[in-house]
């Protein structure tokens, strides 16, 4: 592998931050397996293409962040497939496309009418934090307002969707 | 643990959406909280998992159809 500017300042920073890294990582469930899911991320940004990193300590906290996400979502992926094995004997076949489609729409139209129902302040806001990724501060500006309305704004979004979500689930 | 279920909920919800933002640096801050109960990790990845829903159910659409707002910037 090539060596790079890029790839010897993030390993710096992240000899730098370790301790806070380990911390962080601890915490989001890791807990005495840290420094192995330290060394994993570590193992996965060194091979990843370069990008350029505006911020390393930012960059290498949302890096962990993303990992214990990616570790969850593969456990909790196997556990079902687990439970789907042991329940397949009397269940139907997977749910078919057509279905599964059919399901996606509906879940569609209730998260854009909840979000609807907040006023098009709360969704224009909702819309750029989430799907576009621009952040609180530049929406406040964006929108001459302050950083507690959209904070606010957010807070009445994520609320509803939420409580959305779980009706849906227990229909 | 005297915070009540409700407010919990409500903590961990904000977590999960203040992380979001692309500018978040209160990574300490989190490591704090979460360190204070083991409910609070649970309740942060619950948190998680409504936000990425929302956001896995809206990224359908706009997948599909070409969103002129976003061709302007």
């Amino acid at each position: 592998m090539v060596a790079h500017a890029g790839i010897s300042g993030l390993h710096a920073t992240l000899l730098n931050e370790r301790g806070r890294l380990l911390r962080f990582l601890a915490a989001r469930g890791a807990g005495h397996e840290a420094e192995d899911v330290l060394h994993d991320l570590w193992q996965k940004i060194a091979s990843a293409p370069e990008r350029p990193v505006a911020d390393p300590v930012s960059y290498l906290f949302r890096a962990a962040e993303n990992h214990m996400r990616d570790i969850r979502r593969a456990t909790t992926s196997r556990e079902k497939r687990q439970f789907d094995w042991q329940a397949m004997s009397d269940a139907p076949e997977d749910t078919p496309a057509g279905e599964r489609i059919l399901v996606a729409r509906e879940q569609l139209q209730h998260v854009q009418s909840a979000l609807a129902a907040l006023g098009s302040r709360v969704d224009h806001i909702f819309r750029r934090y989430r799907l576009d990724g621009v952040g609180q501060a530049e929406i406040a500006s964006e929108l001459g307002i302050s950083l507690s309305s959209v904070e606010k704004d957010l807070q009445k979004a994520y609320r509803m969707l939420a409580g959305l979500r779980m009706e849906l689930n227990t229909e | 643990m005297t915070t009540h279920q409700s407010e919990l909920i409500e903590a961990a919800r904000l977590w999960a959406m203040r992380v979001v933002d692309p500018a978040f640096d209160a990574w300490d801050e989190l490591s704090a909280w979460l360190e204070l109960s083991p409910a609070h990790l649970a309740a942060y990845e619950a948190a998680v998992e409504d936000d990425e829903w929302v956001a896995a159910a809206l990224a359908k659409v706009d997948a599909s159809k070409d969103d002129p707002r976003r061709r302007r910037r």
